[in-house]
């Protein structure tokens, strides 16, 4: 396709094609790697409504370009693109290195945050434990300290028993029940 | 096939955070203008007396004045509300909690934090009759 042709494409995107891409089927197979690098570049645009929406067509196609346009938007500040990312490198990269998810979580969007926690601790990788540990005291939302204590107990040993103890008088009730389980969980000390 | 933008919603949530990706999901991403919430039970049903009557009820289940099972007995006490399809809301990973949520008479429940592109397909899964505990991914 003509770039002309992409930018028609683009600007036809609506937000509800992010969870519904029936009538981007047809599009999305015609598209060749050169277009598919014209999107990645669109990604980039300053123009933040364009960017978002070639984003969405982006993410429903499976190539190489598309998923290094992904790593980078996982921390990218919009509300959108970082959440577009992550379904995609999901979706298209299941054996994705942890450490592109470790690298972002400290910079990508609070509303992703959560999600990329849950993704560190189902991967179990235990290299994220220092983001974690720092990322935890800065955690406003409930929703984001009780993942990262959920993760802390399930990756940790007895180095995160002294940061998750300071939990179990949190304000939120769900997260002083979740840290009293991480504790249960970490491996006694020897000592 | 269910058209999600044309029913009420009301979510009730206490954290600020899952109230915004729920705006952004259902609001933003797909469109739906009919979405009120409450962030946090208290006076409840006072509150929720206010509204139309809601088609889809979202409860997060660990909020203050009333946690979710407290407030879903509330509504189910009001025959107004018995065609309202409620859905809990949880991060927790515990069967248990499973367990529980399925036999005190929710409709389904969805794990937090959501993600944009699951949410719609187990809303609408829920809304069809199918069994969605979506509690652990």
């Amino acid at each position: 396709m003509k770039s002309i042709v992409i930018d028609e494409l683009i600007d036809s995107i609506e937000a509800l094609d992010m969870v519904a891409p029936g009538k981007l089927t047809l599009a999305i197979q015609r598209l060749n790697t050169e277009d598919v690098a014209l999107l990645a570049e669109r990604v980039h645009h300053e123009n933040r409504d364009r960017s978002w929406k070639a984003a969405v067509i982006l993410s429903y196609v499976n190539h190489p370009v598309t998923l290094e346009t992904m790593r980078q938007l996982l921390t990218a500040n919009h509300p959108f693109l970082g959440h577009i990312a992550f379904d995609t490198l999901e979706r298209y990269a299941p054996d994705e290195d942890i450490q592109t998810f470790v690298k972002a979580l400290p910079q990508s969007i609070a509303t992703l945050q959560p999600r990329l926690v849950r993704l560190i601790e189902k991967r179990g990788d235990k290299r994220a434990i220092p983001v974690l540990m720092t990322l935890l005291p800065k955690a406003k939302s409930s929703l984001l300290r009780l993942t990262i204590i959920q993760a802390l107990g399930v990756l940790g040993d007895d180095e995160v028993r002294e940061v998750i103890e300071g939990y179990v008088e949190d304000d939120d009730h769900h997260v002083r029940k979740r840290a009293m389980i991480a504790l249960e969980q970490l491996t006694p000390s020897e000592r | 096939m269910h058209d999600l933008q044309a029913y009420h919603y009301l979510y009730v949530e206490d954290d600020p955070l899952s109230r915004e990706v729920m705006q952004m999901i259902m609001g933003t991403a797909m469109g739906i203008e009919t979405l009120t919430i409450f962030d946090d039970s208290s006076n409840f049903m006072e509150r929720l007396q206010g509204l139309m009557v809601p088609h889809v009820i979202l409860l997060d289940i660990h909020m203050k004045p009333h946690n979710g099972f407290e407030v879903l007995d509330m509504i189910r006490q009001d025959s107004r509300y018995n065609s309202t399809t409620i859905i809990a809301l949880t991060a927790s990973v515990m069967n248990e909690e499973v367990t529980q949520l399925r036999e005190r008479g929710f409709n389904g429940a969805i794990a937090k934090p959501l993600s944009i592109q699951a949410f719609p397909t187990l809303l609408r899964q829920i809304l069809e009759g199918q069994a969605v505990w979506h509690i652990a991914d």
